[in-house]
């Protein structure tokens, strides 16, 4: 058996001279300035594995985090997994993904605390700029969870909440304290080979959220995860596990960002979502990841008889992204309605879409997917719609909207429909184009400058998306659009 | 320049990975797919998790024949003048159970011409064809293209058709497929500035066969326009792949390109697959897409049954109404007679 090896320590990665030499990289780099998002923290750390993946680190990881046997097998058996998957030979490029160079495990230098008080300055700061702890006290969020590199370190959930049987804890928490609820539900969604991402997801897996709601339990007011990634060349790897018992309902939502460096930074992480029958949940994304970042995100959910799954996802940053939310429509009257916007800009490959799988009767899904591509940047919407032979009397629409605002940009539309079922009744529309130059026009005659006219529409565009947002979130939205249209058309 | 991933994209979705691909996944890596080897899994939790590849995104079900005579080459010139209007037919037979063909039309500068191509069989015996048809459009030129076919249950088709459009030259082509055991049409379109093509298509599947549909629009040059719309039907275990491409190239500024697909489900044992795509690296232009599919609507079949009808009776009335926008635009009404009766008379053959 390898030795495990714990370290305990604090300090920097790099450094001054370092720092210095990749700030002198950096400033090669042609950027625009994404102010509270790309401010760093000096990287302080409590531990961490040496960079690379092997058996020694995962056991290392598994260790730090006292797990039990069954976690470590399944760790195990996905690196196993990894090591014997490929990239997959289509969409974005990702050869540059290179493992060697990930730290795939990185403790911040701070205890899970309930009070932001309590977290060393630096990481307090930087959530206080994202503007978390006032969106806890503002919106009266049921519960908050902050992630800053691989571990949670601020976790909160109200007293009524608590009282009512919920549960919202960090995802180590939920594996020590409710092992019974996780073994069931862990990797039973997304499958620890379900492609390579997945798989080395898997066997690193640290962080993340867990969220038990019980029978009829109402969660009106959201639910808020926040996930920084602040160490340069390292990997997030957070698991997301939601599980909504009969007739309840909550609102999940999920921020993610990382200031820009230089190095390869990876988002791998997984989302697993079980939707009892009757259940309502609303997961709602807001990804702004640094220009740096390969985000290679897994999200699935599994809805049972008359349960809903609402995606709300807003895709910004990353240099590559792969992410593809799948709604498995399990239950007879299950729907999923998914509502996203991707905007590529400057040297970024977003591949994204949405899978739905119609598995029982009468089942509904509806796709609103937007995309916005500028300044070189690739849009790809890839999506899967199938339909199985027990899935009579189903229905689907899809809607897909792009939108080039350049003529060195690209934007491609992919939507797979494979239907195995005649009882069904299913409509796609895609549509490709520019702002329109007579709306333009009209826009100008009333006052308006070409610059602002332009940026009115783009936002006008994105408006659909942005109304199912909570409010915070939609500002944040249209803030990022804002600074996306810097020097573009603004 | 386009990207090494651009071009790999887009040789993804025009196929020619294919190979590569299902090489590939045949393979041990399954990857991106949740179908694969977690034996732990209960039996109640094992979800069918298709995926991209699963899919056969890029892949045609349908192989090409082998065949052990040589390709009989034909060539057509129509020159600018008077309006050339040409009729050919074939039925493939006990005496001449093979086609295998290429051939090659040059439109010259300002020419105009009607081509009628209808396939058929006698349906005693296993009967195949290799059709190859390969398009020049000079400027200024203009062709309507028919492409009938009805084959039995008996017989593998292929067609191939290339069409090279020059700057002000238009191509229309009309097909109408009602049968065949297998059945692949490759048809690709490349528009250069101002260009028009415009493909309008009926297809009908019965019993096992199965159709394999791969369109590629490519808008290369400047104000060029491209429709395609396909109507189609399935029924028992017929089995269907549709895959349309407009691609819209860096160039192609003021193009505008339409694709829409239509399939009415007849049975619960179809299987259809539909894969539109959208590419554009140009965002001065206009590209639409629209799709569906369904049953027949059934306020629509009672109405006609409330008119003394049987449900097979207003069925076939409803789906011949639909496949008459391309039936109507064929040039002849023996040929127009003989599509619709070879539809309904396979419909019927349901009951």
């Amino acid at each position: 058996m390898a030795e495990i090896i714990r370290k305990k320590q604090v300090g920097t990665i790099r450094t001054k001279a370092e720092t210095e030499v990749l700030e002198r990289e950096k400033s090669e780099i042609e950027e625009i300035d994404r102010g509270v998002y790309d401010i760093k923290d000096e990287v302080r750390y409590r531990m961490k594995t040496a960079s690379g993946l092997n058996e020694e680190i995962v056991r290392e990881i598994s260790a730090a985090k006292d797990e039990p046997e069954w976690m470590l097998k399944i760790r195990l058996a996905a690196l196993k997994e990894f090591q014997a998957s490929q990239n997959p030979d289509w969409g974005p490029d990702l050869s540059n993904v290179d493992l060697d160079q990930i730290t795939t495990y990185i403790s911040p230098d701070a205890d899970m605390t309930a009070s932001w008080d309590d977290l060393p300055e630096d990481i307090k700061d930087t959530f206080d700029r994202l503007g978390i702890p006032e969106a806890e006290a503002k919106e009266n969020l049921s519960g908050v969870g902050a992630q800053y590199d691989s571990e949670v370190v601020y976790h909160n959930l109200t007293k009524m909440m608590e009282d009512q049987g919920v549960i919202y804890t960090d995802f180590e928490t939920a594996v020590r304290e409710y092992p019974e609820i996780v073994q069931k539900y862990f990797g039973k969604c997304i499958p620890i080979n379900d492609h390579r991402y997945a798989s080395l997801h898997y066997a690193v897996w640290s962080g993340g959220s867990f969220v038990y709601v019980p029978k009829g339990v109402q969660v009106d007011i959201p639910l808020q995860s926040y996930f920084r990634l602040n160490a340069p060349g390292a990997g997030q790897f957070e698991h997301t596990l939601i599980i909504l018992e009969e007739d309840s309902y909550c609102h999940f939502i999920e921020g993610c960002s990382a200031p820009k460096y230089n190095v390869l930074n990876i988002h791998a992480g997984a989302v697993e979502l079980f939707v009892a029958d009757g259940a309502r949940l609303r997961y709602s994304t807001i990804e702004n990841w640094s220009r740096n970042m390969y985000n290679l995100n897994t999200k699935r959910s599994i809805v049972g008889k008359n349960g809903a799954i609402e995606w709300v996802s807003g895709s910004f940053g990353s240099r590559v992204s792969m992410l593809y939310p799948m709604s498995i429509l399990k239950g007879e009257g299950a729907s999923s309605e998914f509502t996203g916007i991707t905007f590529a800009g400057k040297d970024q490959f977003l591949d994204t879409g949405v899978k739905v799988i119609h598995a029982a009767p009468h089942t509904s899904s509806n796709i609103n997917s937007k995309s916005i591509s500028k300044a070189g940047g690739t849009a790809v919407y890839r999506s899967l719609i199938k339909v199985l032979p027990e899935a009579h009397g189903s229905k689907s629409t899809a809607i897909c909207e792009s939108l080039m605002l350049d003529d060195h940009s690209r934007s491609d539309t992919l939507p797979v429909v494979d239907l195995q079922c005649a009882d069904v009744d299913l409509g796609h529309e895609a549509k490709i184009g520019r702002i329109d130059d007579e709306v333009i026009f009209y826009l100008m005659s009333r006052g308006i400058s070409e610059p602002d006219a332009r940026a009115m529409v783009v936002r006008g565009f994105a408006e659909p998306i942005a109304k199912e947002l909570p409010l915070e979130y939609a500002v944040e939205m249209n803030a990022l659009i804002n600074l996306e249209l810097e020097g573009t058309i603004g | 320049m386009l990207s090494e991933n651009t071009v790999k994209n887009q040789q993804l979705v025009n196929g020619e990975h294919l190979a590569a691909n299902q090489e590939k996944a045949n393979s041990k890596q399954e990857l991106f797919s949740g179908t694969a080897k977690y034996v732990e899994r209960k039996a109640t939790d094992i979800i069918p998790i298709p995926t991209f590849r699963s899919a056969k995104v890029n892949s045609s079900a349908v192989p090409e024949l082998e065949f052990s005579r040589p390709k009989e080459l034909k060539r057509l010139e129509l020159l600018a003048g008077e309006k050339y209007v040409e009729t050919e037919e074939i039925k493939l037979s006990a005496s001449e159970p093979e086609l295998y063909e290429r051939r090659e039309i040059f439109a010259r500068e300002g020419s105009d011409a009607e081509l009628i191509l209808a396939y058929s069989d006698s349906g005693e015996l296993r009967t195949k064809r290799h059709t190859e048809v390969e398009i020049r459009a000079e400027a200024g030129s203009h062709l309507i293209i028919f492409l009938v076919q009805q084959m039995s249950e008996q017989a593998d088709s292929r067609m191939f058709v290339n069409v090279y459009l020059e700057p002000d030259s238009e191509v229309r082509m009309i097909i109408a497929d009602s049968g065949a055991r297998t059945h692949r049409l490759d048809l690709k379109a490349d528009l250069q500035d101002r260009a028009i093509f415009d493909c309008q298509g009926i297809y009908f599947g019965r019993g096992e066969e199965s159709y394999d549909y791969n369109y590629e629009l490519i808008h290369k040059g400047k104000l060029c326009r491209s429709n395609l719309l396909v109507n189609g039907a399935l029924m028992d275990y017929a089995k269907k792949v549709f895959r349309a491409t407009i691609d819209f190239r860096r160039g192609s500024s003021g193009s505008v390109g339409d694709e829409s697909e239509y399939v009415t489900l007849l049975d619960d044992t179809v299987q259809s697959r539909a894969i539109p795509l959208l590419l554009s690296t140009e965002d001065n232009v206009e590209g639409n897409h629209a799709a569906s599919a369904g049953r027949l609507n059934p306020d629509m079949v009672f109405y006609v049954q409330s008119r003394g009808f049987t449900r097979r009776e207003a069925e076939k009335m409803i789906i011949a109404s639909r496949f008459s926008n391309v039936i109507d635009l064929l040039p002849n009404s023996e040929l127009k007679d003989a599509v619709l009766k070879d539809i309904l008379t396979k419909l019927d053959s349901a009951d």
